[in-house]
């Protein structure tokens, strides 16, 4: 039977006495690197990402990754404010003095209604010479049926009636008012679906009460926002809006944007972060008070933690782009997990001579050592998890732990003191507590009842478990800003921010011809209610294609000699001569097409970023979708047509969480399978498998009891797990080692405590994600603390009647 | 928020009148007159439109029906049938005597409000209208003018500047549209009344009704 005597790592440093000097010599190299960096860290200034994408996996298609950007771009900066009221005198009135105070900010751009009409205007001038190969869809649609009098009609209305000009071009440019019918027909020029003449929506509230509501959308500069400057963007429009609504009562207010949430989310976890620092702290701070009655251990432990702390957030500033406040949240977590390698130190310490400072060490060693590899084990296995977040966390808290270790293996035999420290009585009972409540249950009896509940738990999981893996993990929303960004979806139909479409082509032709297939599929979905609408480049500019069938449509029918054209003039009493000479400048342009490069650089930039150009060798674009209703149709139509690719950003990060999920549980079983292994294989004894089998059942356990309280459990309850296993491990290892030490009873006991104290904070997080991680590591916790005296005794000892034993301490 | 300016423009010599009389007091009398003394006019018209690019004026006449409260029927007869009916939140035109069709607008509500605004002139409802003009107006030996000037930016992009003339009626409108075209119509009330005979009902309402037109 394996003992803590008999321990490899107990004597290695009798066995090769340079080797605590080879560790403290790699710590001082380890603390100078550690400045070095520090300085560039602090060269370069630490910023604080807190845009909760940042931890939200990214797709690995490399045009994808550029859409999502361009598309990220576009909604991360916007804001919408939406003024409603029954009064529409009042809301525009109100609307004029936001818009003055608004525009005052150099931040903003507000934008002007003035301003893209102006900017339409001026396109008009691009598109102009083009005007022989452009056709309206219901222009060409007519010709195509031999419906040309229905044009003519219309062109007659232009002529004749008082009521209308020809805004677009001269009536000697365009006498029918086919290029009029191109431009008015383009999807800018046709306005936002629901909103009337004077952009007004139209709102019917629950009582009946009928409001009017106008936007106004603002642009926000520059993306990339610290904290304070996102809570002054934040409180500013705060007190505009109070401004305003001081004055008027009877206007209401909405706002949209993802600044908001992400100000929410930032507040959140700053709050967070600082609560749990500081209860953890306090925590910590009661424990090493009450259990050493001594200053020296508490401010040696908070030193170490403190080390640990900002090897952490240095290494991490340094790898990693940005330093997220997710990270920190969970990070401040690691307070219970590093505190354990001082409380194993102090509570082992024993009156020692100076000529042996190694101690207390050489006895905590490989306890530490365990400790130390099972933890980092666990949180490596985060690793596995393609998150961009969980990355950084699980780094941020391996260089936390074996920072701190270090600096509890080089630096305490030095500072710890050489006096021993006692516990006082009421800890050591509190430590005995388990063994003692399944002592007086009945060692055998508590055995086939924890077997029982274990076999009910994992069965009740299986049984009643319920999966979600979705955005939802990431982030919850809270109810204020969800009612605000309801209402204002209601009122506007807005663009789908995850959804979109991809086409491609060998060229750009190719492309846009591409489209223009899609664009025709789309119209069909949004007859029958699919969508509400959708933006594509090729309805801005048609292919060569396509240009050149309506040049020849408009040549055979309208600008035909003899035909519609000239009827029209010569009954219109018009000289022949302007006949002659529109003909000519229209036949002069059949050679002439509209190509991309002729009107991007003119176009709105919400037009432009359709347009992605060419990426390995091949031409992308997206097609914008708005007002989804129904996603399986739009998933389908890219089913059929190798150009195109839907989109979900939201279905895809859930099958990447569900796979993930899945992963995660076949890697855990595996990881018992192998820890299981080696702990065979060290301690030469199939009953010494009683270690494995704490984390393993508590797992379940908390498992089952998570079912039943209908909590869905994701794939960060089961990353949780990992560290779980790492946690419930020490403990199993620690009393299997040492089974008749009571420091080592307490050592475990005060861990746990620890532990469960941090984890306990971190579930209370309002972040779904370290909820899930905080509980599962809190539960399973305390529940292999309540098992491992059984289990282990058990394990121990399996031929005598655990029932029949009292505390072996 | 984007208008289709070509059909907003067909408002406006409806309503500037109004604006202009909201000016002064005396055209407030006129207004009243106007407004309230009759349910119904109708008359004829004469139009002359100057294009740019093209050395002959177009010209065109044909006739009008205004019931308050309901709606207006536009018809020109010369140099061939054009008809317009906008009666309660509805444009339709006239394809030919006895049939319609709904203005094809991708907005329904530009008809609705190009409705409204010309129903509210005979509604003498002043407040509506003045958002989309300045109005300057004078008294003349014959009458009064007024001058309109769009304050609205989108009426601004199709129209220079409205001239309303006229005595106890409004007699002459003059546009200036944005593109350098001028269009004047001259209008001539024959009929006052309570209400139109069963035809021109028809016309007005013809859309409303549903009866002749297709969506």
């Amino acid at each position: 039977m394996a003992t803590a005597a008999e321990h490899p790592l107990k004597s290695i440093f009798d066995r090769y006495p340079f080797l605590h000097r080879l560790i403290v010599l790699s710590f001082l190299i380890y603390v100078i690197c550690l400045f070095g960096l520090a300085a560039l860290v602090l060269r370069d200034g630490i910023s604080v990402e807190t845009d909760i994408q940042a931890i939200v996996p990214q797709n690995s298609d490399p045009v994808i990754k550029v859409a999502n950007h361009v598309l990220e771009q576009r909604f991360g900066n916007i804001v919408m404010l939406v003024l409603a009221g029954t009064d529409k005198q009042k809301v525009r009135e109100c609307e004029k003095i936001l818009r003055e105070e608004l525009s005052k900010r150099q931040q903003l751009k507000v934008r002007n209604d003035r301003e893209i009409i102006e900017s339409y205007q001026e396109l008009i001038k691009v598109y102009q010479p083009y005007q022989f190969t452009l056709l309206s869809e219901s222009d060409r649609r007519l010709l195509r049926s031999n419906r040309s009098e229905k044009i003519i009609q219309a062109a007659w209305r232009r002529l004749l009636s008082f009521q209308t000009g020809h805004p677009v071009s001269h009536f000697a440019k365009d006498p029918l008012g086919i290029f009029d019918n191109y431009y008015n027909g383009l999807p800018f020029m046709r306005g936002i679906p629901g909103i009337d003449a004077e952009g007004f929506v139209e709102v019917i509230t629950d009582d009946g009460v009928v409001s009017y509501a106008r936007p106004i959308v603002i642009e926000v500069n520059g993306k990339a926002m610290d904290m304070t400057a996102q809570n002054e963007l934040v409180s500013y429009f705060d007190a505009v809006q109070q401004s305003a609504q001081s004055r008027y009562d009877r206007v209401e207010f909405y706002r949209t944007g993802l600044i908001f949430h992400a100000e929410n989310a930032a507040v959140k976890a700053k709050k967070e972060f600082t609560f749990i620092s500081l209860a953890s702290m306090l925590g910590i701070v009661l424990l090493f008070l009450v259990c050493f009655a001594s200053v020296r251990p508490l401010l040696l432990s908070i030193l170490s933690l403190l080390f640990g702390f900002a090897a952490a957030a240095t290494v991490c500033c340094y790898f990693f782009p940005r330093l997220h406040l997710i990270t920190l949240v969970f990070g401040a977590s690691l307070i219970g997990v590093v505190i354990d390698y001082s409380l194993h130190y102090f509570s082992h310490m024993e009156n020692i001579d100076a000529s042996d400072r190694l101690a207390t060490l050489k006895r905590i060693f490989p306890s530490i050592v365990m400790g130390v590899v099972t933890t980092v084990v666990g949180y490596a296995c985060l690793y596995q998890a393609s998150l961009p977040g969980l990355r950084e966390i699980a780094t941020f808290c391996i260089v936390g732990l074996v920072s701190a270790w270090l600096f509890v293996t080089c630096a305490y035999p030095w500072l710890a003191g050489k006096r021993a420290i006692y516990f006082p009585g009421f800890i050591y009972q509190a430590a005995e507590l388990p063994e003692r409540f399944w002592s007086k249950l009945g060692g055998r009896r508590s055995l086939i009842f924890v077997s029982v509940v274990f076999i009910a738990a994992a069965a009740i999981w299986f049984i009643y478990g319920k999966a979600e893996n979705d955005i939802r993990l990431f982030y919850k929303p809270p109810p204020e800003l969800m009612t605000q960004d309801i209402k204002i979806r209601s009122m506007f139909s807005q663009q789908a921010a995850n959804q979109y479409f991809l086409v491609k082509g060998v060229s750009a032709q190719d492309l846009l011809q591409n489209e223009e297939q899609l664009v025709n599929e789309l119209q069909r979905q949004v007859r029958s209610g699919v969508l509400d609408s959708f933006t594509a480049l090729s309805q801005y500019i048609p292919s060569i294609e396509l240009q050149k069938g309506d040049y020849l449509l408009l040549s055979k029918t309208l600008y035909a000699h003899g035909g519609e054209l000239e009827k029209f003039i010569l009954q219109a009493g018009i000289e022949k001569e302007f006949l002659e000479i529109f003909l000519k400048s229209q036949s002069l342009a059949e050679l002439r097409h509209l190509e991309p490069e002729d009107v991007l650089t003119h176009m709105p930039q919400e037009i432009r970023d359709l347009w992605l150009g060419e990426q390995n060798g091949l031409f992308y674009s997206m097609v914008f979708l708005g007002g989804i209703n129904s996603l399986e149709p739009l998933s389908n139509i890219a089913d059929n047509n190798e150009s195109v690719t839907f989109v979900d950003r939201v279905q895809s990060l859930s099958e990447l969480l569900k796979r993930q999920y899945w992963q995660a549980i076949i890697l855990l079983i595996a990881g018992y399978a192998v820890i299981g292994l080696i702990v065979i294989t060290r301690y030469r004894r199939i009953e010494s498998l009683s270690i494995v089998l704490v984390p393993m059942i508590s797992s379940f356990l908390l498992l089952g009891i998570l079912s039943l309280l209908s909590v869905s459990i994701g794939l960060f309850h089961i990353l949780a797990l990992y560290l779980a296993l790492g946690l419930g491990l020490d403990y199993g290892i620690f009393l299997y080692d040492s089974p008749a030490d009571r420091k080592t009873m307490v050592a475990v006991m005060l861990s746990a405590l620890t532990s469960s104290l941090s984890f306990g904070l971190l579930s209370l997080s309002s972040t779904p994600m370290i909820s899930a991680f905080g509980l599962t590591v809190l539960g399973s916790g305390i529940l292999s603390l309540l098992l491992a005296p059984l289990l282990i005794k058990a394990g121990r000892e399996p031929n005598v009647p655990v029932d029949s034993e009292t505390s072996s301490v | 928020m984007r208008l289709r300016f070509s059909v907003i423009i067909c408002a406006i010599g409806f309503f500037v009148s109004d604006l202009a009389l909201a000016n002064d007091s005396r055209f407030e009398n006129i207004t009243s007159k106007i407004l309230t003394q009759y349910n119904y006019i109708e008359g004829k018209f004469e139009q002359e439109r100057t294009l740019q690019g093209i050395n002959r004026v177009i010209r065109s006449n044909g006739r009008f029906s205004i019931w308050r409260d309901n709606g207006i029927y536009w018809e020109t007869s010369k140099p061939l049938f054009q008809a317009t009916s906008f009666s309660k939140g509805s444009v339709y035109y006239w394809t030919d005597e006895s049939n319609c069709e709904s203005v094809k607008n991708d907005s329904y509500q530009i008809s609705e409000k190009i409705s409204q605004l010309m129903l509210a002139f005979f509604t003498a409802d002043l407040k509506q209208l003045e958002s989309d003009f300045e109005v300057i107006g004078k008294n003349t030996n014959k009458g009064w003018t007024i001058i309109l000037d769009p304050s609205n930016m989108y009426v601004s992009k199709a129209v220079n500047r409205v001239t309303i003339s006229g005595a106890e009626h409004v007699e002459k409108i003059s546009l200036e549209l944005a593109t350098g075209d001028h269009t004047n119509i001259w209008l001539q009330v024959t009929t006052k009344g309570d209400k139109p005979d069963a035809e021109n009902q028809n016309r007005i309402l013809a859309a409303y009704l549903n009866e002749y037109c297709a969506e």
